[in-house]
C-alpha cells in the first residue's frame, strides 16, 4: 500500500486512509476550553449579527422585506407575537403556469397568504375566489378547477408548470412533490390529463429582469431561460416568441424540436476530466429540477389503478412532450446508451451515478419488484452525473428494478431509458455500527467493483457476477435498456457511520 | 441524547453536555475546519476557538434541527477570520519572520500512505470537494447529512464526492 502502491488505491482504501489520517490528527482540545468564560445571552446586537450571518448564508433571498421584518421581530422577542408573525411571513412561493399564471404565497404552515394573478388570463381565473387563509392543497385544487372551467385545461395536450421557491432546498423539494400531487389530484378530479413540469428555483436578478421585461411569471422565465441555456439552437432572442406561448404550446415545441430540458446543477469546472467539457453556464450549486410526473406511478396500494393512470398519462403525453423518450423506449438506438457507474440504496433513496455525462428532459422513473408491482417513486434530484430516486413502500431483502426515462447521453439528442437493479438490504434504514471492522467487511466484498468507474463498460458485466455472490449489505446491478448489458458497480455509501 | 438536546443544555451552562457534544462532534468539526484551512496547526487553533464559541453562544442557538449546520457556520466564520489574519501576516511579511514555509503541506503523520492521501486531498481538491470528502470519509457523515449541513442538494453532494474521489485516484496513480 505504500509508495508506488498508492496508485492502485480504490475508493474504500482512499476513504480509509483519509479517516485514519484525520483520526490521528484530530487534537483533543476539550481540556483547553475555559468554562469560566461567561456564556452570553443573546444581546440585540448579537442576534442581529447572527441573523445577518444567516442571511449571508442564504443566497438570493426572496422577499427581503419579509426577512427584514423577521429580523426585527426576533429582536423584539415577543413569543406569541413572534409566532403569530411567523405565520404571516411568506415562506414559499408557488407558481402555477398554464397560460394563466397564478402565484400563491404561503406561510410555513402551508396556508395561503396571498394570491397574485400574473397575467390577464389569471385575473379571470382568480376573480371572485378568496383563497387567503386556506390550505395550499385547497387553493391548488380551486385554481386548477377554475382553469378547467375556463377552458385553459381541456382534453388535449395540457401542460402545467409548477414552480416552487423556498430558501431551503429540502423544503422546496418536499413542497414541490406535494403540490404536484395536489395538482394531479385536481386534474384527476376534473378528468383532465396534463404533463406537469415542476422546478424549484432560486432567486436570480437576471431571471427577475427577464420576467419583468416579457411580462411573464418568474417561474416561466426561469423555465425558458433554462431551456435556452440548454439548447444551442435557441438564443435569447427566442425569448420573445417563447414568452408569448402558453405552457401547452411550449411543451409542444419542446417535443417537436426535441429540445433538451435539464438543470444547471454542479459547478463543473473540471479541467482534470477532459471528457466533461462544460458548455453551459453554471450559476450556482442549487439544483433546478424539471420533472414530468405524469408518467409516474404514485401509490403502491393502488398499483393497478395507477398503472392505468400511468399508461393513460403516457399516451396523452406521447404526442407532445414525451415523444422523444417514448420513441426511445420502443426503439433504442444501439449507440446511444448511458452506463451506470453505481447504484446505491439507502433509507428510501436510490442513488444512481452514471459513468458518462447525461442530460435530462422530464425525468421519470418506475420502480417495480420481481412480481411486477410498481412502487411510488420519483426522481428527486439529478445532475449531469447522477440522480436520486425517492421510493416508498419497499420491503427488506428484496430485489427491485428501476427504469429511468427522460435522459440523454451527452451530445445526443435521442432519449434513452436506463434500467437498473438494487436490493433493499436487511437493515435498510438502520445504520450499521460505526465500528471500523464493519465497513471493512463490506469493503472487501465490494472493493472490486468500486473501481468500476475506471474500467471499460464491458468489464462491468464480469463484475456483476462476482459481486452477486458476495454477501453485501447493498447490491445493485444495472443494464442499459438498449443492449441489455448487465453490469454492476456499486459504491455502497459507507454510511455505516454515525447516525446522528 | 441528540446533539440538538445537548446544545440546548450547553446553552443552559451544562458542562457535561458540552463534553458529550464535543465527543460527538470533534472529528466532524475538525474535518470541516481542516478542509477549509488545509493546515493542521491552524485547524487545531480554530477548532479550539470554535468550541469556545459554541460554549459561549449556545444560548443563542435557535432550534432548527440542524445543530451541526450551526456549528459549521461558527467554524466557517472563524476560519475566514483566520484567513484574514494570515493574509495580514503575509502582507507584513511575518511568515518569513516566523520561518514558515508556504511550500509543501506538512502533515505530522507517521503513516506515509495516510499522509500522502490526505495531502493530495487537501492540495488538489477544491474547498467544497474537500469539505464533502473529509466530512464523509474522515468524519463519517452520510451524504445526506452533509447535504443538509452544507445546504446543498443531495445530488450535488453525491456528484461532487464521486468526482473528487475520481480526481484523487487519478492523481495518486500519476504520483
Amino acid at each position: 500500500m505504500q509508495g508506488s502502491g498508492l496508485g492502485q488505491l480504490n475508493t474504500r482504501q482512499i476513504e480509509k486512509h483519509l479517516k485514519s489520517a484525520v483520526d490521528t490528527l484530530t487534537p483533543n482540545i476539550l481540556e483547553r476550553i475555559d468554562f469560566s468564560v461567561p456564556q452570553t445571552r443573546m444581546s440585540g446586537q448579537e442576534q442581529q449579527n447572527q441573523m445577518m450571518l444567516l442571511r449571508l448564508q442564504r443566497r438570493m433571498r426572496r422577499l427581503a422585506a419579509a426577512a427584514a421584518a423577521c429580523v426585527c421581530l426576533v429582536m423584539i422577542g415577543g413569543g406569541s407575537f413572534y409566532y403569530h408573525m411567523e405565520n404571516r411571513r411568506v415562506e414559499s412561493i408557488i407558481g402555477i403556469d398554464v397560460n394563466p399564471s397564478v402565484e400563491l404565497s404561503i406561510n410555513r404552515n402551508g396556508r395561503v397568504l396571498k394570491v397574485r394573478a400574473l397575467n390577464e388570463d389569471a385575473v379571470e381565473i382568480i376573480d371572485g375566489m378568496d383563497l387567503v387563509g386556506v390550505d395550499l392543497n385547497v387553493a391548488v385544487n380551486a385554481v386548477v378547477g377554475a382553469m378547467v372551467t375556463h377552458g385553459y385545461l381541456d382534453d388535449l395536450d395540457n401542460a402545467i408548470l409548477v414552480t416552487v421557491s423556498n430558501d431551503s432546498v429540502r423544503k422546496a423539494r418536499e413542497l414541490r412533490s406535494s403540490v404536484v400531487e395536489d395538482i394531479e389530484d385536481a386534474l384527476k378530479e376534473n378528468q383532465v390529463e396534463a404533463v406537469v413540469y415542476d422546478q424549484q428555483v432560486i432567486e436570480d436578478e437576471e431571471i427577475d429582469a427577464i420576467a419583468r421585461q416579457y411580462g411573464i411569471s418568474y417561474g416561466k422565465a426561469y423555465f425558458l431561460k433554462e431551456l435556452i441555456d440548454q439548447n444551442k439552437n435557441l438564443i435569447m432572442d427566442d425569448m420573445e416568441e417563447l414568452s408569448s406561448m402558453s405552457m401547452e404550446e411550449i411543451a409542444g415545441r419542446i417535443a417537436e424540436r426535441s429540445y433538451a430540458l435539464g438543470e444547471l446543477a454542479d459547478q463543473a469546472e473540471e479541467p482534470e476530466t477532459p471528457e466533461e467539457t462544460s458548455r453551459e453556464p453554471e450559476p450556482s450549486e442549487e439544483t433546478t429540477v424539471f420533472l414530468e410526473t405524469a408518467t409516474e406511478p404514485e401509490s403502491s396500494e393502488t398499483a393497478a389503478e395507477e398503472k392505468e393512470t400511468t399508461s393513460a398519462a403516457e399516451t396523452t403525453a406521447t404526442p407532445s412532450t414525451t415523444a422523444p423518450s417514448a420513441a426511445a423506449q420502443e426503439e433504442p438506438p444501439e449507440e446511444d446508451t448511458v452506463e451506470i457507474d453505481y447504484v446505491d440504496y439507502e433509507d428510501g433513496m436510490v442513488y444512481v451515478c452514471f459513468l458518462e455525462r447525461v442530460k435530462w428532459n422530464t425525468p421519470s422513473v418506475v420502480v417495480r419488484d420481481k412480481e411486477g408491482n410498481s412502487y411510488a417513486a420519483m426522481v428527486t434530484d439529478f445532475s449531469r452525473n447522477d440522480c436520486s430516486i425517492e421510493v416508498d413502500g419497499l420491503e427488506e431483502e428484496k430485489e427491485y428494478t428501476f427504469v429511468l426515462g427522460g435522459l440523454y447521453p451527452a451530445g445526443s439528442s435521442t432519449a434513452v431509458t436506463v434500467k437498473g437493479y438494487f436490493e433493499v438490504p436487511e437493515i435498510a434504514s438502520e445504520v450499521l455500527d460505526e465500528d471500523d471492522t464493519q465497513p471493512d467487511e463490506t469493503e472487501e466484498s465490494s472493493g472490486q467493483e468500486i473501481d468500476a468507474d475506471d474500467r471499460e463498460p464491458t468489464d462491468v458485466k464480469d463484475t456483476i457476477s462476482e459481486t452477486k455472490e458476495a454477501e453485501e449489505t447493498f447490491e445493485s446491478r444495472r443494464e442499459t435498456s438498449s443492449e441489455a448489458v448487465e453490469g454492476d458497480s456499486e459504491d455502497s455509501e459507507e454510511d455505516a457511520s454515525r447516525e446522528q | 441524547m441528540s446533539d440538538e438536546e445537548l446544545l440546548k443544555r450547553v446553552g443552559a451552562g451544562d458542562t457535561d453536555a458540552f463534553r458529550q457534544l464535543y465527543h460527538n462532534t470533534d472529528r466532524t468539526v475538525y474535518s470541516f475546519i481542516l478542509s477549509i484551512l488545509k493546515n493542521p496547526q491552524d485547524a487545531e487553533e480554530v477548532m479550539q476557538e470554535t468550541y469556545l464559541k459554541i460554549w459561549t453562544s449556545a444560548a443563542s442557538y435557535h432550534s432548527q434541527g440542524k445543530p451541526l449546520a450551526w456549528i459549521f457556520t461558527i467554524a466557517r466564520n472563524l476560519c475566514y477570520m483566520r484567513f484574514r489574519d494570515l493574509k495580514r501576516q503575509a502582507d507584513l511579511g511575518l511568515d518569513e519572520l516566523n520561518g514558515e514555509e508556504t511550500g509543501e503541506l506538512c502533515l505530522p503523520l507517521e503513516n506515509l500512505a495516510d499522509a500522502m492521501v490526505l495531502r493530495s486531498a487537501l492540495e488538489i481538491l477544491k474547498e467544497d470537494e474537500r469539505q464533502i470528502v473529509l466530512l464523509h470519509a474522515s468524519a463519517g457523515l452520510k451524504h445526506r447529512e452533509i447535504a443538509a449541513d452544507l445546504q446543498m442538494p443531495l445530488a450535488t453532494v453525491l456528484s461532487k464526492y464521486n468526482r473528487a474521489i475520481k480526481k484523487l485516484k487519478q492523481y495518486l496513480r500519476e504520483e
